[in-house]
C-alpha cells in the first residue's frame, strides 16, 4: 500500500515563491558557513572541470593543475560523475583519466 | 497546513523494515493479518539494499532484496511508514498504542512521479549517506537508484531555499512548508525488529580513529564492489587509484572487551571471504591478505565457501594486527604479530585497508523511547525464552526479530522472522477475540 | 475428479500489442549488452508496440513503465528482458495483474545469467544473442493463452515427523495457530537428542526441563495427535491434499497403517552423531579415546568423589579434546565417507559443546589438566565466547593444529597416563608438542539421519553434505522444492536448540501461510488435453512418471462417449514427457505449448526480427482455468 495521503488540487502559479518568502523570513537563506560551503563548492567544480575540458585527466593530474588536495578532487569527480558531467576514460595504469562531457 | 492525526487500527506493528522487519510483516500479511510497519530512513530494505551481493550464494543483493521490498510495498494488508520514528508505545487493555510521527520529506508523495529532475536541477552537493560518505548526492535526491518507495527527500538542514528543484518540478510536488505528521497505532502485537549498526570506526585509536581516507568500513567496500557504486569500481578513496594490494583486519571492533563489544559479530569473517573473492574477480592481479585469529565460517555451505577463497589465492594469515598508521602517500601501514612463523612484529603496506567491524543495536532499550523492554548485557534485546522461544522480549506481546536480538547473517535474520511472525499470530489467537477467519 | 475448462479459440479482435522492456540491472547487464540496440531491435517486429530499456526493471518505477504502458498504450502482451525468473518472474506478473492484465501474457527472457554473465568478453556477440532470445519471447508471448492458477481447497492439518525440539516446537506452533497436527516420532518418546544433555549451552538450563516444557504443550493440546514409535511409509498428494500414511509397528497388525489427510508436511527429524572411523584419532583402538557425546553421558554419571573424574572407571587427570572430528574434512586427508566424499561441513555446534563441557570439567574438577586442540574456534553465539574466555582463564591449554595434519594419538603401555597425543601448535611456531593424557575426547560432528526411504517417498531435494536441501539458502530457507514440504531443525544443517526451534516456527509460519484460505493457488503451467485431437492411443500415459496426474478415462463428446487422457492439474508437474510422444499434438503443457517452442525456434534462427510475421488478432487466446479441486479424492 502507498503511504501518500491525497492532497491533490491545482496550484497556483508561483507557489513556490510564496512558500521560500515565507520559510526564508522565518528561517533566513542558508547560513553563512552553508553559503560559505556552496561557494568553495562551485569554485572547485569549476576548476576541475576547467581541468579536464579538452583532456582527459587522472586525479594526480588534476590535483597538480589544479592545486587541490587529491581527495577533494577524487570526492568531486565522483559527483560530477553521477549527475553526469564527467565521464571515464580508457583505464590507464592504475588511475581512470576523466573528462568533462 | 494543520497537522491532524491519522488513528490507524492493525494486527501487528513492526518497527524496522530490514530484511527481517519485511520478512516477518510478509509472513504476517500473508496469512492475512494486518500489519503497520514503520521505518526511519527514506527507503525500506537496510541493510541488505546496501550490500554488493551476498554470501555464500553470490546472489545480487539488490536483485534479490527488491523484490522482497516491492512485496511488502505492494500488499494490501500492509501500511508502510518511512521516514517515519515511533515516539513511544505504551500497553494498556492488552491492546499496543504507539504514536508515530511522520518527518516531512517537503515534496507531496501524491504528486510526485519519481522524474528526478529536483536532484539533476539541485546545485547543493552532499555526501551521500547509502554510500558511506564515498559519494555525492545533492540537497534533495531520491535516496538510492533502487529505494522504495522513489519519492526524493529535501534535506533541510542543508536546502539553501533557492527554489530551483521547485521551478524545474512537473507536477509542482515541493512544499517547502510541510510539516511532520503524527500518526497514532492501536495494534495487537508488536514486532521489533530495529536492527544494527556496525561498530564505530572511530573508537580504536590503534586503528587511526576512522581518519585515514584508505582504512574503509566494510559498508564502504560494499558500495564500491556494488555494480552501481559511487565509483564505478573498486578504487582509494584518497587518489582514485586501483589498488593492487588489500588487506582486511578481522575482529576490529568485536571480541574486544576495552570496546565494550566482548561478542563475536557472528559475519564479518564471511563478509570479509566474500569481498575477498569478489575483489580477486575484479581485480584479478590484486594481492588480498586477511588478517584473523579464528575463521568462524558455521553457517550452511560457509566452510565450502571459505576453502574455495583460499583455493582462489585469498592469503589467510593468522596474525594480531597492533597497530596502523600511513605514510604520506595515505598508504596504510600495518603493525602485525603473525602466529605462524612468528618472526616478531613487522610492519606492512597495503595500499587499502578494510576493517572488519562488528554489530551493535542500532536502537538500544538504554536509549529509552520506542519502548521499555528490558537489554542484555550485550546490549542487544534479551531473549528471555532463548532457546525454545527466540521471539519473545522481556514484555508479553512484543516480539524481536533479526539482528536486534544480536548478530546474524540474512539467512538467520529471515528465519528469526517468520518465528517471530509465528509467535505474534499465536499470541494475538490467544490475546484477542476475533478468531481467525476460517479454521476450525 | 477435476474439469478443465478450455474454451476454444475465439479472436477477441483485439490486435496482439506487445510491450518489450530490457533492463540493466544495474550494470549486470548493460556493462557488457548494449540494451538500447537490443530494444531498438526488437522495435521493428512486426507486433512489438513499445520497445525500452530501463536501469531496473524491477524497481517500482520500472513496473509502473510497464503498468502505464498496459493502460495508456493498450499493451497486452508483455516480455521483459532481464535477470533470472527465479528472481523476479512474480514480481512482473503482479504487475500485470495490478494493472487488469492476465498475469500470465508475460515472458521472462534472460539475458543475465544467458547471456551478459557468460559472454562477458563478446559485446556485439552478447548484444546478438540477446536480441534473438528476446525475439523468441515475443514470438512465445503472441502465442500465450490466457490462463488462470489451479485452485486446491486445503486440509487445515499438519504432518510433522520428528519429535525432537524442532518438531514439537512447529507442533506448538502450528496447533496454535488453529490448525490440527499429527506429530509421528520413531522413538518410544519425545525429545529428541536434547534428552541426552545435562545442562545447554548458553541458558545453562536442563536439557531434561527444555524437552518436559514442550513435551507438556505438546500434550496439552487437543489438536495435536502424538503417535509414537511411529514412521511415515506412503506421502502421496500434493500441497494442500497430502496422503500420509503413518505406520506404528507396535499396534496390532491390522491396525499399523493410519491414512492422515494434511495440507503439508514438515520434516524434523534431526541429526545423527558422526561415528569415528576405526583408529581415526585411536578411537576403537584405545578405551581413552571416546566421543563427546559419550563423555558428556559420563561426565553426568561421574559422582563428585575425592577421586576425581573418571571415565569408564579409570581416571582421567589430563584431558584432551580435538575439534573438527567428522567435520571439515579434507580431501586427501581425510577418509572419505561411505558415499565417497568427505565431510567438508562445520558442524556449527561441537565448539560451543566442548567448551561447555570443559568449563564443566573445570567448575566440578578444577585438579584436571585440559587441552582443547582446534582448528578455529567458533564459539559464534550469543552467549558463546565467554565460554572460551572463561575456560581459557581457568588454566584450559589451546593449540592449533594445521588442517592437513590432525592430532594423533597413542597408547602407552605401562606409562603414568594411559598415551600421548601428538600435534603440531600453529600458535607457537608450529612447533611439534607431546601432550600426556588419560583421556582424548573427540569433538564429533553432524550427520543428517538415516532417512533414505522417507526421501524415496517424494525424491526430497539433499543437498553435498547429505543434509535435506532448501530451495534458496539465503531467502527461502525452510521451504523444499516440493510445494507444501518444509524443514525444521537439525535434519536441514547443524544447528543448536534455538537455532532448530527459530526454523521450525518459520516452517510454522509457511504452512499457516499456505493453510490461511481455504483454497491454494498453484501455476497453471500443466498438461492440457484438446479433447478435439486426442485419439485415445494412451502412449502418453505410459511416458508419465507422476502417479496419479495422468489417467485415461470414457468422456462424453459430443453425444459420444470416447476415451481421452485426462490430467489431474494438481498432481502434474508440467514436464512435457506427454507432449513429447504425442502425434496429434493433442496434449500441450499450457504455456510452454509446441506451436510456441516452434515459433521461437524460428525466431531464434531468423536473421532479421522485422522480417518476423505479424500475428493477427490471435489476442482470441484460450482461457484456460481449471475447476477448484475440492476436498475428499
Ligand atoms: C559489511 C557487511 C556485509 C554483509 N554481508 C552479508 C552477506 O553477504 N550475507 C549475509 O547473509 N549477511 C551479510 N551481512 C549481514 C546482514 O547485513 C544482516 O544480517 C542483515 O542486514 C540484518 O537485517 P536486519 O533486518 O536484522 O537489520 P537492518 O538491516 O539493520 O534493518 C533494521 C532496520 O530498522 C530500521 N530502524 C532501526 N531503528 C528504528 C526505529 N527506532 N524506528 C524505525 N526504524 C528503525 C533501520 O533504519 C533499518 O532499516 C553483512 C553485514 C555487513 C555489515
Ligand atoms: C554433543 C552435542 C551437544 C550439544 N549441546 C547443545 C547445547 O548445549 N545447547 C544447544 O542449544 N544445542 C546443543 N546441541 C545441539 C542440539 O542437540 C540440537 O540442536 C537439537 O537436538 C536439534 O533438534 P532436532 O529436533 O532438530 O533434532 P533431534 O534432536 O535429532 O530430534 C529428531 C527427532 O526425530 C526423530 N526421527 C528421526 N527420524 C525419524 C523418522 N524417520 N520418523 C519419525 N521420527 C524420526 C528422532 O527419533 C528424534 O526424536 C548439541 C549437539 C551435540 C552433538
Ligand atoms: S565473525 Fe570472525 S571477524 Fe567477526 S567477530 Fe567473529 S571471529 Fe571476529
Ligand atoms: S563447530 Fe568447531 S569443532 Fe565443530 S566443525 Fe565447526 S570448527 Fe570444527
Amino acid at each position: 500500500m502507498s503511504e501518500g495521503e491525497q492532497q491533490g488540487g491545482e496550484r497556483k502559479g508561483n507557489y513556490a515563491l510564496e512558500q521560500l518568502k515565507q520559510v526564508r523570513a522565518t528561517r533566513g537563506a542558508g547560513t553563512p558557513a552553508q553559503i560559505e560551503r556552496s561557494r568553495r563548492g562551485k569554485e572547485m567544480q569549476n576548476l576541475i572541470l576547467r581541468a579536464i575540458a579538452d583532456e582527459a585527466k587522472t586525479v594526480p593530474e588534476i590535483s597538480a593543475e589544479t592545486g587541490l588536495p587529491e581527495q577533494d578532487v577524487f570526492w568531486w569527480i565522483t559527483a560530477l560523475r553521477k549527475y553526469n558531467r564527467v565521464q571515464d576514460e580508457k583505464k590507464r595504469g592504475d588511475f581512470v583519466p576523466y573528462r568533462k562531457k | 497546513m494543520a497537522a491532524s492525526t491519522q488513528q490507524l487500527k492493525a494486527d501487528v506493528l513492526v518497527v524496522g523494515a530490514g530484511i527481517a522487519g519485511l520478512q516477518a510483516s510478509l509472513d504476517l500479511a500473508d496469512q492475512g493479518k494486518s500489519v503497520v510497519l514503520v521505518e526511519r530512513k527514506p527507503s525500506i530494505g537496510g541493510t541488505m539494499i546496501n550490500l554488493s551481493k551476498v554470501f555464500p550464494t553470490l546472489d545480487c543483493a539488490s536483485c534479490i532484496t527488491t523484490p522482497r521490498m516491492a512485496s511488502v510495498a505492494h500488499h494490501a494488508n500492509i501500511d508502510l511508514f518511512t521516514l517515519s520514528e515511533v515516539d513511544g508505545i505504551e500497553k494498556a487493555e492488552g491492546r499496543f498504542r504507539a504514536t508515530i510521527t511522520k518527518r516531512p520529506r517537503y515534496i507531496e508523495e501524491d504528486r510526485c512521479i519519481g522524474c528526478k529532475r529536483c536532484e539533476e536541477a539541485c546545485t547543493v552537493f552532499l555526501e551521500d549517506d547509502f554510500d558511506h560518505g564515498l559519494g555525492a548526492k545533492k540537497a534533495i535526491s531520491i535516496p538510492f537508484t533502487n529505494a522504495i518507495p522513489q519519492y526524493p527527500v529535501l534535506d533541510a538542514e542543508n536546502c539553501l531555499l533557492c527554489g530551483a528543484c521547485a521551478k524545474v518540478c512537473p507536477t509542482q510536488c515541493i512544499n517547502f512548508l510541510q510539516e511532520p505528521k503524527q500518526v497514532e497505532v492501536d495494534a495487537g502485537a508488536v514486532i521489533l525488529a530495529t536492527g544494527f549498526e556496525l561498530t564505530p570506526i572511530d573508537a580504536k585509536p590503534q586503528y587511526g580513529r576512522g581518519g585515514f581516507p584508505n582504512v574503509l568500513s566494510p559498508l564502504q567496500m560494499e558500495r564500491l564492489l556494488a555494480p552501481h557504486g559511487p565509483y564505478g569500481g573498486v578504487m582509494r578513496p584518497s587518489d582514485g587509484q586501483t589498488p593492487s594490494s588489500i588487506a582486511y583486519v578481522q575482529c576490529a571492533g568485536s571480541r574486544d572487551k576495552s570496546l565494550g563489544v566482548p561478542y563475536c559479530s557472528r559475519v564479518c569473517c564471511m563478509y570479509a571471504i566474500k569481498q575477498a573473492m569478489l575483489l580477486s574477480g575484479s581485480l584479478p592481479i590484486a594481492d588480498i591478505t586477511i588478517y584473523y585469529m579464528d575463521i568462524r565460517a558455521f553457517g550452511k555451505g560457509y566452510e565450502q565457501f571459505y576453502q574455495n577463497a583460499r583455493a582462489m589465492g585469498v592469503e589467510f594469515v593468522k596474525a594480531k594486527v597492533a597497530r596502523i598508521s600511513e605514510d604520506e602517500g595515505h598508504n596504510p601501514i600495518l603493525r602485525i604479530e603473525r602466529q605462524e612463523a612468528g618472526t616478531g612484529p613487522e610492519e606492512v603496506r597495503h595500499d587499502l585497508v578494510v576493517l572488519s567491524l562488528g554489530m551493535v543495536p542500532a536502537w538500544k532499550p538504554s536509549q529509552g523511547g520506542l519502548i521499555a523492554v528490558e537489554a542484555d548485557t550485550d546490549g542487544f534485546l534479551k531473549s528471555p525464552g532463548m532457546k525454545l522461544s527466540p521471539a519473545l522480549t522481556t514484555m508479553d506481546g512484543v516480539f524481536a526479530a533479526g539482528t536486534a536480538t544480536g548478530p546474524k547473517d540474512i539467512v538467520d535474520a529471515i528465519t528469526d522472522a517468520g518465528a517471530a511472525a509465528m509467535a505474534a499470530t499465536n499470541y494475538l489467537a490467544r490475546t484477542q477475540p476475533a478468531p481467525a477467519r476460517h479454521l476450525p | 475428479m477435476t474439469e478443465t475448462n478450455t474454451s476454444a479459440l475465439e479472436p477477441s479482435g483485439d490486435p496482439v500489442r506487445v510491450g518489450v522492456y530490457v533492463c540493466h540491472c544495474g550494470g549486470n547487464i548493460s556493462d557488457v549488452i548494449d540494451t538500447k540496440a537490443v530494444a531498438a531491435a526488437l522495435a521493428a517486429h512486426p507486433n512489438v508496440a513499445v520497445s525500452n530499456d530501463y536501469m531496473f526493471m524491477c524497481s517500482d518505477p520500472g513496473q509502473a513503465l510497464i503498468i502505464d504502458d498496459i493502460k495508456a498504450n493498450h499493451i497486452n502482451r508483455v516480455v521483459v528482458a532481464a535477470c533470472s525468473p527465479t528472481l523476479h518472474e512474480i514480481t512482473f506478473r503482479k504487475a500485470l495483474q495490478r494493472a487488469g492484465l492476465n498475469p500470465y501474457l508475460f515472458e521472462y527472457v534472460n539475458i543475465r545469467e544467458q547471456a551478459s554473465w557468460v559472454h562477458k568478453g563478446d559485446h556485439e556477440g552478447a548484444t546478438r544473442k540477446a536480441v534473438r532470445l528476446v525475439a523468441a519471447g515475443v514470438e512465445k508471448v503472441v502465442r500465450q493463452d490466457e490462463l488462470f492458477p489451479i485452485k486446491v481447497g486445503v486440509e487445515p492439518h499438519v504432518v510433522v515427523v520428528g519429535g525432537g525440539v524442532a518438531g514439537m516446537s512447529a507442533a506448538v506452533a502450528l496447533a496454535g495457530r488453529g490448525l490440527g497436527v499429527t506429530l509421528v516420532e520413531k522413538g518410544v518418546a519425545l525429545g529428541g537428542r536434547v534428552a541426552d544433555l545435562d545442562r545447554v549451552y548458553p541458558t545453562e538450563e536442563r536439557g531434561a526441563d527444555l524437552v518436559q516444557d514442550l513435551t507438556r504443550q505438546v500434550e496439552g493440546h487437543s489438536r495435536i495427535d502424538v503417535r509414537l514409535g511411529s514412521e511415515v511409509v506412503g506421502l502421496d498428494g500434493h500441497v494442500g491434499k497430502f496422503a500420509v500414511t503413518v505406520r506404528t509397528s507396535s499396534a496390532a497388525p491390522d491396525d499399523q497403517d493410519h491414512l492422515v489427510r494434511a495440507g503439508a508436511v514438515v520434516i524434523a527429524t534431526g541429526f545423527d552423531h558422526y561415528k569415528p572411523a576405526q583408529g581415526e584419532h585411536g578411537f576403537g583402538e584405545s578405551p581413552a579415546v571416546v566421543t563427546l557425546p559419550d563423555f558428556q553421558a559420563a561426565l553426568r554419571q561421574c559422582p563428585a568423589s575425592r577421586r576425581g573424574l573418571q571415565v569408564n572407571g579409570r581416571p582421567a587427570r589430563s584431558v584432551a579434546f580435538i575439534h573438527c572430528v567428522g567435520s571439515r574434512q579434507i580431501d586427501g586427508v581425510h577418509a572419505p565417507q561411505a558415499d565417497g566424499k568427505v565431510n567438508d561441513y562445520c558442524s556449527r555446534t561441537c565448539c560451543t559443546a566442548t567448551l561447555h563441557t570443559i568449563r564443566q570439567v573445570q567448575s566440578r574438577f578444577p585438579d584436571v589438566d585440559v587441552y582443547d586442540l582446534h582448528k578455529d574456534i567458533r564459539t559464534y553465539g550469543r552467549g558463546h565466547e565467554a565460554y572460551y574466555e572463561d575456560a581459557s582463564r581457568a588454566g584450559a591449554l589451546f593449540f592449533r593444529f594445521p588442517d592437513e595434519e590432525p592430532p594423533t594419538f597413542a597408547a602407552s603401555t605401562g606409562g603414568e597416563y594411559a598415551g600421548t597425543v601428538t600435534t603440531r601448535d600453529i600458535l607457537t611456531w608450529g612447533e611439534e608438542l607431546e601432550i600426556p593424557v588419560d583421556l582424548v575426547v573427540l569433538a564429533t560432528g553432524m550427520v543428517p539421519r538415516d532417512i533414505a526411504s522417507l526421501i524415496d517417498l517424494r525424491k526430497l531435494p539433499v543437498g553435498a553434505d547429505r543434509f535435506l536441501q532448501e530451495v534458496h539458502p539465503k531467502l527461502r530457507p525452510v521451504e523444499t522444492g516440493v510445494a507444501g514440504i518444509l524443514l525444521a531443525g537439525a535434519c536441514q544443517g547443524p544447528m543448536d536448540i534455538n537455532e532448530a526451534c527459530t526454523a521450525a516456527q518459520t516452517a510454522a509460519v509457511k504452512a499457516a501461510i499456505l493453510l490461511a484460505n481455504p483454497t491454494i493457488e498453484l501455476d497453471p503451467f500443466v498438461a492440457v488435453v484438446d479433447g478435439e485431437r486426442c485419439d485415445g492411443c494412451g502412449k502418453c500415459l505410459a511416458e508419465c512418471e507422476y502417479v496419479g496426474a495422468l489417467t485415461m478415462a470414457d468422456v462424453e463428446q459430443a453425444g459420444a462417449t470416447v476415451r481421452h487422457a485426462v490430467v489431474n492439474p494438481a498432481m502434474c508437474v508440467g514436464c512435457g514427457a506427454c507432449a513429447a510422444v504425442c502425434s496429434p499434438r493433442a496434449i500441450n503443457v499450457a504455456g510452454w505449448t509446441l506451436d510456441q517452442f516452434d515459433a521461437m525456434v524460428d525466431a531464434i534462427i531468423a536473421e532479421d526480427v522485422g522480417a518476423l510475421a505479424h500475428t493477427e488478432c490471435r489476442a482470441g487466446v484460450r482461457h484456460i482455468e481449471f475447476a477448484v479441486i475440492s476436498g475428499g479424492n
